[in-house]
Order: structure tokens, then sequence, then C-alpha cells
């Protein structure tokens, strides 16, 4: 049991637990302290000085406080007042103010802070760091000019991610983040995860923008333009018009597509299925062979250049299945544009991702057939909004649509896959029913649902076999699993890995929730609330009953793993230096 | 090597002041020198000041040493005669005639340099072979370490420190006896005992003396800690730019094992205790503790926030106490010679002594050990032996980078941490840089933030950030361009750094611009209203005019100026045209009447 | 094992006699400022001379910083019954003749001895030109 502690803020007495930071016992009373460098759980470094409060005769940074008993704080006084201003004076004035064209105006804390402590003129001028943009990778912009250097970023790259692309370089004024030797992100360890995007209080990170390329193919009236889009769009997007967080929107995202200028909105849910007949197969077929175990998911491109990186010897493992998406634009440029009798270079496949690493994925070499790109754009959430927002359409009252079909129908188990487990949750229901040959009873698979970092769970499928399975999500915790997979500490059939701390809702192409707000609400269980409440709401919630996946097997692929599917919808994997 | 059996010294305390004077005296002997033959043999230089200004010039044959004073150039005849062809003494011209004690000591330990210090850190500095344990031993050396391991508790060993009222020597003044018993009171399977060894203010270099010159004595304090707080591992931070020392530290180490004096079970007392070396890049941040643990844990040298303090939560989460050099050279000498002992020694606050660097403008350039509670003056006048060339004396920066100027009006404070503190400025590691007339202030300022600014370590943003715009806003003023305002933001920003900053470094860096504000406003007002350096060193604010009272119009300034600002006609006074006029002050050097005026 | 006695005997065994015994006992700084200055090379003329002559009652003293650097090399030179004599800015012809007149001839060589005038140090200067 953790002992409480009594101690005052601001005249009031406060009990909160040991090892509480003063920061967060001043938020529990409802007093709000400014912040900028800290971020729960990923960092409290200290370094931005913006939340100092007054303890006896000294200023101290509240986010790393720990809470003593007696303690006297003191968040509002002059002292504070002018240090904190003064502080956030001498970051503006090093700070690139592009903020009328800002990718994050309207979401950037420095500007909000700026407002909020009353700054209104610029007592201190001088030089600023200048360095170069990098848009060179697939996915992130950097531009150093922007960084504030509160160190969010390498906190979630090296503690939380333990990909370490990006890391502090040089001393002092001349500080700078950014990946070793002043190289691009493209030619880093960097797995284009983009949970330095999301916890970046500005705009020095940012996704590498399509919109303009989608803007072009939706004017140009010889192409078919497709959306398809990835189970958490739906349970995000509309925390971009003012919804609250976890808000279910799919109805008028759909809408909203159609109306923006997309000839066919598909559901990557279906893509989602197919990945779950293609991957269910393998995984059977390998606990046949017993070759290859543990089977990894392969469906997070992040995660998959992270074992190229980092494991290389372990590639064999990863299922050979494409991501849904890249499965999904496969079959639209194959399948639906035979069944239009509409050419497949006429069609412009557009994934509309919770991800930033799908940018990338779409550009690796076995994404394509015959000079033909599965997929050929990838917008994150953000980017949809903007679109939206572009094109003045109001949103928030815009009537529900369907998906179209043919790929318009997904089962449950294809939108659990936005949540941290779903995958793993969604193979279970398939392969069980496929081994026991019958009809299930539950489907809920509770054990492999939830917020923790690893989780483990044992099936014992009725001819006896036994899949043990790990479900993680955050790449730290899954090198730390990997490790001891290497080591034999552990042992497993299927592990299901989500490079983003929280899984596909909470993932680097999502709405930014500001360091406040992340603080205050669980976002990542708040989304995959609204996931499992589609789950539930869908009349089918198994892959192998999806109609539409029935039919594409019967009238174009045969069977699961069968050769036309491997040509289609599998891959394969590079090894990749380490550094 | 030279082939010359003879050298005569010509000091005449001209050195930059008027050139052409002394040249005169120079040129004429090495004439007279050559006219007898001897120029082969007999090396003529001219030297920097002995500040024996009321005897200048005077000329020293070496090695014999003879002293002659006030020597004209019309006596160099006769003394190149008398002195170097038929070897006697010119009595007219002596030293001693003219009333000059001289003397040659036969035991360096009785110039007034030594005889004033009190040596405890460094008592075997210079005495002993640092290379030879025996030698360390033979002056009681790791009977300290005996005592404490077959005669005392670790509780009675942490009195005893606490008793001798011992503070931190690296800078800050933390008792050490106190955070010995904070680590000591912690429950923990591993302990740490640092030795910080970065020594990063510029001028220091104390510790490397001591790490040098008397390794074991660091290597007896360490292992006395150990016994103390619990812990059984040692680490020496040292900066690689020491590398004698480090490798006395290797080789103390390996002897020491070798004596059974580290290592298992030490004096059978079942106390067992090592000690490593690790390397610091030389960053000075690397000096404050928290960044020197992430150093040698192998992250990037970046202080952490405190609490919690290394004591409770330090080198890998474990315990840790980080001591300074010079407190853990005093360790050994408190425990044979007793709490008392230590504490009877120095003032009220501060006690037994502290080893200074004195540099800058003082004769006496070197290292010294006082007791707490001499003054500045006794340290800088007694024992420095003053200013060089009879200038005034100004200011004396100490604590370094992160102290401030201490004016002329408080020469007398005896020095301890608290009057320091109270002055503005702080001890800091001791380094004790004097400066005389010819200083600016707001240079000074400039120049010890130029230090900081260069060192942050860029985590926080105050520091940053903030000691950038404070030297940009010192650069505006020291060019000229500098408004009341900018004072005010100086101030300010000062102010704001100090209390907003993370770490020591960025608390500290505006100490040297406060302090000079404080004692010195009038040349920061100088300098922004009326856009004048009154010491004459800031180049954008120094003006040269010829005085027409004193100008006899030689010409001489007017040939060595190297643009041409200056005309007139010979015999008339002659002028400096300021627009052409870049500030090199050659005029204001050759000039023999001192017509050419600075400011 | 160290023991206490041990220590102490230790201790006795290597304390520097008050009056040396037909001992020499040289010493130079090689702390960083001495090296800086140049007291190896001065160091070697020692070694090397002492080992030609074969002597052996000298001891040579490797010592670090008593802190007043500016007067590198120093060399101190005990002879028995005659205390210390202190040479400053050493050089390896200087240390020749200290070994020839004062370590073998008994000695004393004044004129490297520190030079002081009202208590100043005249041998600590700087040659600006010459
Ligand atoms: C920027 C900075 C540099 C420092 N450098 C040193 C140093 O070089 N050596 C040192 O002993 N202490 C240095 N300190 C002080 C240490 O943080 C610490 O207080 C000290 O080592 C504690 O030892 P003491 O209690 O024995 O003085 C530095 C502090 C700061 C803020
Ligand atoms: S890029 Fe963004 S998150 Fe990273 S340090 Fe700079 S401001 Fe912070
Ligand atoms: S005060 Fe300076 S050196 Fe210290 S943490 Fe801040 S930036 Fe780094
Ligand atoms: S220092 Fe606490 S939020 Fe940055």
């Amino acid at each position: 049991m953790s002992e409480m502690i009594r101690f005052s803020i601001d005249g009031t007495e406060v009990e909160v637990t040991q090892g509480t930071t003063v920061l967060e016992a001043a938020r529990q009373e409802g007093m709000r302290i400014p912040t900028l460098c800290y971020l729960k759980d990923v960092n409290s470094s200290s370094g931005c000085r913006l939340c100092l409060v007054e303890v006896g005769p000294k200023l101290i940074a509240s986010c790393s406080l720990k809470a003593e008993p007696n303690m006297r704080v003191l968040t509002n006084t002059q002292k504070v007042r002018e240090a904190r201003r003064t502080v956030l004076e001498l970051l503006l004035s090093n700070h690139k103010e592009e903020c009328t064209i800002c990718v994050r105006g309207g979401t950037c804390e420095l500007q909000d802070l700026a407002n909020e402590l009353n700054v209104r003129k610029r007592r201190f001028n001088g030089k600023r760091v200048t360095a170069k943009l990098d848009d060179l990778s697939p996915s992130i912009v950097r531009d150093p000019e922007k960084c504030i250097l509160c160190g969010r970023c390498v906190a979630m790259c090296s503690q939380v991610q333990t990909v370490s692309a990006i890391g502090l370089y040089k001393r002092g004024f001349e500080t700078m983040v950014g990946p070793a030797f002043g190289k691009s992100l493209a030619d880093s360890v960097c797995v284009n995860c983009g949970q330095c995007i999301v916890a970046c209080p500005v705009g020095a990170l940012s996704e590498r923008e399509n919109i303009d390329d989608v803007w072009n193919a939706i004017a140009d009236p010889t192409k078919v333009v497709v959306a398809q889009t990835a189970p958490s769009i739906r349970v995000a997007l509309g925390e971009e018009f003012g919804r609250p967080i976890g808000s279910r929107v799919t109805g008028k995202m759909v809408a909203a597509l159609k109306l923006i200028g997309f000839d066919k909105v598909f559901d990557t849910d279906f893509g989602a299925d197919l990945t779950i007949m293609e991957e269910g197969t393998e995984l059977l077929n390998r606990l046949t062979s017993r070759e290859h175990l543990p089977l990894m998911t392969s469906c997070c491109p992040g995660w998959v250049k992270f074992v190229e990186h980092n494991f290389p010897d372990l590639l064999g493992n990863l299922s050979t299945c494409k991501s849904p998406h890249q499965m999904e634009g496969a079959l639209i440029k194959t399948y639906f544009a035979k069944k239009m009798g509409i050419r497949p270079e006429q069609i412009v496949v557009v994934s509309i991702m919770p991800c930033v690493a799908k940018k990338f994925e779409r550009g690796r070499e076995g994404m394509s057939r015959a000079g033909l790109d599965d997929v050929d754009y990838v917008l994150t959430t953000r980017e949809l909004a903007r679109m939206i927002k572009e094109s003045g359409v109001d949103f928030l009252n815009l009537q529900d649509q369907e998906f179209d079909n043919p790929f318009g129908e997904g089962s449950g188990a294809g939108v659990i896959f936005g949540a941290t487990g779903g995958v793993a949750e969604a193979a279970l229901r398939t392969v069980f029913e496929l081994v026991a040959g019958t009809e299930l009873e539950t489907v809920e698979y509770t054990s492999v649902r939830g917020g923790d970092g690893i989780k483990e769970t044992t099936v014992v499928l009725p001819d006896g076999t036994t899949i043990r399975t790990a479900v993680i999500h955050g790449l730290g915790n899954a090198r730390k699993v990997m490790d001891m997979v290497r080591q034999g500490e552990k042992s497993y059939e299927f592990i299901e890995v989500m490079a983003c701390p929280g899984g596909c809702v909470t993932g680097g192409g999502q709405p930014i929730v500001n360091a406040q707000l992340r603080a205050e609400i669980d976002v990542k269980a708040a989304r995959a609330r609204s996931i499992y409440e589609e789950d539930r709401a869908r009349p089918i919630r198994k892959s192998h009953k999806n109609p539409d996946i029935i039919r594409v097997y019967e009238e174009f692929l045969g069977h699961p793993n069968s050769h036309e599917s491997h040509e289609l919808l599998h891959t394969h994997y590079v090894k990749r230096c380490k550094f | 090597m030279s082939n010359f059996e003879k050298r005569l010294v010509v000091c005449d305390g001209t050195d930059c002041d008027a050139p052409n004077a002394e040249k005169n005296l120079v040129r004429v002997l090495r004439r007279e020198v050559m006219k007898v033959g001897l120029a082969d043999t007999v090396e003529i230089v001219h030297v920097g000041c002995l500040s024996l200004c009321e005897f200048e010039p005077l000329v020293i044959s070496y090695p014999d040493g003879v002293v002659y004073s006030r020597v004209k150039a019309t006596d160099a005849g006769e003394l190149v005669r008398t002195h170097l062809v038929e070897h006697r003494t010119l009595e007219r011209l002596l030293a001693q005639t003219n009333g000059l004690r001289t003397e040659q000591a036969s035991s360096i330990d009785h110039i007034p340099f030594f005889s004033h210090q009190f040596r405890i850190a460094l008592r075997n500095c210079g005495i002993i072979d640092p290379e030879k344990i025996q030698e360390y031993i033979a002056r009681d050396g790791y009977q300290a370490l005996a005592k404490v391991l077959t005669e005392m508790t670790p509780a009675e060993v942490v009195a005893k420190i606490k008793g001798s009222e011992l503070r931190g020597r690296g800078g800050a003044g933390f008792p050490t006896g106190l955070k010995w018993e904070l680590a000591a009171r912690e429950e923990s399977s591993q302990k740490f005992i640092i030795c910080n060894a970065d020594e990063g203010d510029p001028g220091a270099f104390m510790d490397r003396s001591v790490l040098e010159s008397d390794p074991h004595s660091i290597l007896e304090a360490m292992a006395i800690a150990g016994f103390a707080l619990g812990a059984s591992q040692g680490f020496i931070y040292v900066r690689a730019e020491y590398p004698v020392a480090v490798e006395r530290l290797r080789l103390g180490i390996a002897q020491a094992h070798e004596y059974d004096l580290l290592g298992e079970n030490i004096f059978g007392s079942g106390f067992s205790f090592d000690i490593d070396i690790r390397l610091g890049a030389g960053a000075f941040v690397c000096g404050e503790e928290t960044a020197l643990m992430n150093s040698i844990e192998g992250r990037r040298g970046m202080p952490n926030p405190k609490p919690p303090f290394p004591a409770t939560s330090g080198l890998w989460q474990k315990p840790t106490v980080i001591n300074n050099v010079e407190t853990l050279a005093n360790i050994p000498p408190i425990i044979l010679r007793g709490a008392s002992w230590f504490s009877s020694i120095g003032t009220e606050r501060s006690k037994g002594t502290k080893v200074f660097a004195l540099g800058g403008k003082i004769n006496n350039v070197g290292l010294v050990e006082v007791p707490m509670g001499t003054t500045l003056r006794q340290v800088i006048f007694d024992i420095g032996g003053g200013i060089p060339k009879g200038k005034a004396f100004k200011a004396v920066q100490t604590g370094g980078p992160s102290g401030g100027c201490i004016p002329a009006q408080h020469l007398d404070v005896p020095i301890d941490y608290d009057s320091l503190t109270q002055l503005g400025s702080m001890m800091g590691s001791g380094g004790m840089i004097v400066m005389d007339e010819n200083t600016c202030m707001v240079d000074v300022a400039r120049f010890y933030l130029e230090f900081t600014k260069d060192e942050s370590c860029g985590k926080c943003s105050p520091c940053r950030i903030g000691t950038l715009r404070m030297l940009e806003i010192l650069d505006k003023i020291t060019r000229g361009k500098g408004s009341m305002e900018d004072l005010d933001n100086l101030r300010d920003l000062s102010e704001q750094i100090q209390v907003a900053s993370l770490c020591a470094l960025g608390q500290t860096a505006p100490n040297p611009v406060l302090s000079t504000m404080q004692y010195f406003w009038d040349e920061y007002v100088a300098h922004v209203v009326e856009k004048r350096c009154p010491a004459g060193v800031c180049k954008s604010l120094v003006r040269y005019t010829i005085n027409p009272d004193l100008c006899r119009g030689c010409g001489l300034c007017a040939r060595e100026c190297p643009v041409g600002a200056i005309s007139g006609e010979l015999k008339h006074v002659h002028v400096i045209h300021d627009d052409a006029c870049i500030r090199c002050g050659n005029c204001a050097e050759v000039c023999n009447v001192d017509a050419v005026l600075r400011g | 094992m160290m023991t206490i006695e041990r220590l102490r005997s230790l201790s006795e065994a290597n304390r520097q006699p008050e009056e040396f015994e037909a001992v020499v006992r040289v010493a130079t700084c090689m702390a960083t400022g001495g090296i800086a200055a140049g007291s190896a090379a001065v160091l070697d003329v020692l070694t090397n001379e002492l080992r030609e002559r074969q002597h052996v009652k000298v001891e040579i003293v490797r010592k670090g910083c008593i802190g007043m650097c500016r007067l590198d090399p120093l060399v101190d030179v005990f002879v028995s019954g005659q205390g210390k004599v202190t040479y400053v800015k050493m050089t390896p012809e200087k240390m020749q003749r200290v070994i020839e007149e004062h370590i073998f001839g008994g000695h004393v060589v004044d004129e490297y001895m520190l030079h002081l005038a009202n208590g100043l140090i005249l041998d600590d200067y700087v040659v600006l030109e010459g």
C-alpha cells in the first residue's frame, strides 16, 4: 500500500499518494500549471522550465518534483509568473515563426502557451538556429528550426520505442534533435511509426503530406479515385471537428469522402478479414510443420522495419502477408478492376490510415505488380480532416452513408484490427472455428484486450494444439519480448505486435491530442472502446463469415495461401543495418 | 640549446607602455657587448615587468644573479666593461647600493609565496614521489584508513567528518559530513563514492596538482568514505585532458592493490573496496554531479533535476556520494589529527584551508593553500606579490565562470564561503583571477558569459537560449550600440536565468554580469550613454586623440599608424582622424611623451 | 595482508632521515607543469650521468607540483648535512653543472638558486624579446 502524503498547494491542503508529482497533484486539484516538455509516461526531463513552482526560496520544476510531507508549494506568485514568461519569451526568440502557415496551426502547444501566459511583445531578439529541412523520408518531415528542444520525441523514440533513430546532438544553443551525424531520417533506423509527430508540441515534426497529390488525382477525369479507410479512422476523425475523443463517425466519414470527390469508398476492414484468412491459414500450416514459430504478425509496417533492423535473424518468423490495405489495394487493381471493366492504370488507390509508416510501406519493393503500385497514396487521418475542411464540408451535419461494394463489408473481426490485440483476437476467432469445424459460442477473447503493453494468452484448439499468444504494443515492449524469445526464455506460437503504443487507434497519423489532455484521458482506451462497440454492432463478427470474403475466394483467389493469393497478397522482407 | 654563457636580463617595466624607451637600453647594451667582442657569449634579453618599478631599469646578470638598478643608457658601456670584461661588480649601480634587498634563497620554502601558506590538502605535493606508495606511507599515508578500519565504526567516521565541519571544495560548499550521513542512512545493497576530478573551471588546476603529486591521498580518502557509507566501489571521474593524473591514479590503484590497501578484506577488517577510473570528455557541465553520473552511465552528459539528490538516488539509482578531489584530500588528516584540530582552523562557518589558483594580473602566479579567513589582500599582495608594473588593483574574480568580481573596497574581507557569496561571488573551485586598472569590467562579464554560453549543455531553455541572449546584449553594449533598456533587460534576464535554470551552471552563469553591474555600474552606463569604454578595452568604443598640450610634433605616431589616420607637420601638433582610425593603439604605444589619449 | 604493524614499519623504513648519510637525494617536479617546462630532459641528464658513473648513493625522486610552475623545472638537491637546495628554471646544461659541482663536488651552485629582490622573485621573468 502506498502511503498518503499531505502538503499544501497555494495554501490548500492536499492529500496524494506517495510518489505523486507536484504537477499531478495540482492537476488533481484542478489547478493548471503550464507544461511543455512534460509528456505523461514519456518525458519528464524538466528541461523546458515552464512548470516552475515556488518551494521555499527556490523555483523547482513541478513535473519531476515528488510531493513531500508538509511541502508548501506556490504555483501563482509574481516570481513564478515572471520566470515562466521569461522562459517562454526565450523559447519564442529562437522559434521559426510560420504560425500562419504551420501544419500545427491550432494544435500548437507553444502558441497556446504564449497566449495563456500573456506574452504580447518580443523582448529578446537575436540569433536563431538555422538548419536544413529534412523531407527525404516518405513518412516524416523534420523542421529543426521549429524545434523547441523539449525532448519529447527523443524520449518517445529512444525510451518508449527503443528505436533511437533521433537523439540530441551538439551542445548549448547549437543543440539539435535528429539522427546521428546530421543524416536524414530516411537513412536512419527510423521505423516511421510517427510517434514523434504526435509527441511533438509544435510543427517541428509532421507527416509528409500527400494532399495535393490526391487533389490532383480527383481533379483528373480519367482517373477512378478509390479510398479505403482503416478501422481506426472512424473513431478519431470526429476529434478534428470538435467531437470528444473516441467518437464514432463512420457514416459521416464515408459521406465526406464521397462529397470531396472520391469515386468509391471501401472499408479496409475487408482487407483485414482477408489478412485473417491468409495469416490464419499460414499459422495453421506452421503449427503443423512446426517451422518458423512463433508466427509474427506483419500488418504493422513500423514493426516490420523494426524487425528488419534489429532482429534480422527472425525475418522468417514474420508472416508473409501484406498489411490489410496493401492486400485490398492489390485486389482493387485486379479483382475490382476486372469486375468493373476498368483498366487498372486508371485506378488511384488512396489509403486513409492512422499511420505514417504506411506511406513508407506503399513504396516498398514487393508492393506493386507489373509496375502498378497496390496503393498510390496514403493519407493520415489528419490529412483527411484537412481536405474535408478545405472543401468546406459541414462534417458534423452530414447524413451517414454506407461503404461501397464489393469491399464495403467488413466483419467485426476486421474492425478490431484498430485496437491492440485485435489481430490476435480476430485470428483466434477464425482459426478456432476452422479447426473445430463448428460455430463458436463466445467470440470475444478479452484476455488480449486492454492497455497492458504485453499480454499473454493460451488457446487450446479443439484438436489439442496450443497456441501461446503474446500481444504487444509499443516497440520497447516488443524488444523486451523478442529478446526473451531469442534467449529462449519465452516461447510462443503467435505474436501480434503493433509498433505504436496503444495500437493503430493511437497511431502516428491520428489527430493530435495535446499533452495536457493526454495526461487526463486514456486516449487509446477511449478510441478502442468505440472500436469494440463497432465490432459488437456488426452482424458478422468473424472474418471467414464475411460474404464478400467468401465471394472473393470463390470468384478469384481460390483458397487462402493459393498461388494467386501469394502473387497478390504476400510479400518478403530485407535485412537492414542496425545503425 | 643556446651557446650563450651569460645572460643580461633587462627590465624597465616598459614592455607595453613605451617600447621605444627600453629599446634604447637593450640596443645600447647589445652594441657595447658587440664592441668588446662578447656578442656570441652574452645574450641580452628584454623581459616583462618584475614589479620593482622604483628601481627600474634593472639589469640582472645570470647566472651569477648580480642585480643592477636604475641603469641608464649612458651607463651601458661602463657596465659591460666592468662586469663582463673585468669580471668585477659595478658597485655604483649595484642594486644593494640603491637600497634593494637582494638575496638568493637556498630553499624555495623560505620565500613569502610559500611561507604564508598552510598546507593540508597539498601537504605532500612537491614533497613525495607520487609514483612511490612507500613515500606516501612514510608520511603517514594509509594510517587514517588503518585507524578507521580497525578502531572506528562507520558512524564514528561520519561523526568525525561532521565534527570537522569540512565543506565541499568543489563549489557549493555543502557540508561533507552531512552528505556522507545522508547516504550512509540509506538502505541499499549497493552504494557508490565518486571522486569528482573533472576540474572544468578555466584557470583552476588544484585538483590536477593533487592527483599528479599525491594520488594516494585521494585513494585513501575514497576508501575511508566507502567504509563510512557502506560502499564497496568508487569511481574517479577525471578529465581525459589530464593524462599524467590518469597515469598516476592507475599506478596508484595498482600499488594499493599490491599492498592490500585496496581490494578484499582490507586490514583484515572484512571491508572490501575498489576504485575504477572513468574518463570525462572535458565538457564543463560534466563536473555537475548529475551530469557526471549520466556520463558515467554512458548517457549524454546532461544534468537531471534535483531532487532526487545523489545521496538517495545517484549512480544507477543507488545512493552515491560525490566529492571533489580537494575535499577528499582533507579527509586523512582529519581522521589522524582530529575533527577539532581541523575545525580550529578557519572561520566561524568555513573550516580548514582552501587552495587557490592565482592568475591574471598578479606577480606570483601559482597555487596557494591558505586558511579560510585569510583576506583577499593577504592572498593577492602578501603571497601573490601584488599587481605587476605597479598598476592599481581593480577587482578579483573568484569562483570561475560561476563567480563574480570583487572590487577593491572589499579586499579586506576574510575569504570564506559565505563572505564571497555575500559579495555576489562564490568560492567555486578556487580560481582567483586578479584584474588591474586596465581591465574593462563589461568586457570581463562578456568573457565569462561567452564561456558559459559555450558550455551550456542545451537541456534547459533559460540557460540554452538565455545565455546567448545575454551575450548578445553585452556584445551590443561593448560595440557601443547598447541602450539603458538593454541594461534593464540584461539585469532582468540575468535574474530570471538564475532562478529558472535547471542546474547550477545556468543558475550561476549570470553572476559575473550581476556582480560587475553591482560594483561597476558606472562603467556600464559609460558604455551605453557616453559610448565610452573607460578602461580603453572595448575596441569600438576607444577613441584615440592627441593632447595638443603635450604633443611635440615628433611625427612618430604618424609614421607608426598603419592606415595613415594621423596628420600634422613636423614640430606641430598632430591630429588623429577618427573615421580612418582602426583603433590599433600603435600611436599611444609609440608616443614618447604620452600625448595620445585613449578613452 | 596489510596490517597496522606492517604499515607502521613500512612507514618507518621509508621515512626520510633528517640527516642523509652520504646520500644525495635529487627531486624534480614531474607533474604537468614541470613536464611542460622540460623536467624530463633534466631528469634524463641526471639518470644518464649517474648510470655512467655507476653512482649508487644518489637517489632520484620524481615529485609532484609545489604550485609555482613558472619556475619549473625545479630541482631540489639534498646533500647530507646541508639540507635542501632548490634550483629553478633548470636546463640539461645547468643540471650537468649541478651534478659536477654540487652533487659530486659538494659546492652549491648559487647562481641557479632562486634570486630574490625585496622578496620578489627575479627568476620569474617572461622574455619579451631577445
Ligand atoms: C557546471 C558545474 C560544473 C562543476 N564542475 C565541478 C568540477 O569540475 N569539480 C568538482 O569537484 N565539482 C564540480 N561541480 C560541483 C559538483 O556538482 C558537486 O557539487 C561537487 O563535486 C560536490 O563535491 P564537494 O561536496 O566535495 O564539493 C560543478 C558544478 C556545476 C554546476
Ligand atoms: S522535434 Fe518536437 S518533440 Fe522533438 S524536441 Fe523538437 S519540439 Fe520537442
Ligand atoms: S542550466 Fe544549462 S547546463 Fe544546466 S541543465 Fe540547463 S542548459 Fe544544461
Ligand atoms: S520542465 Fe516541467 S514541463 Fe518542462
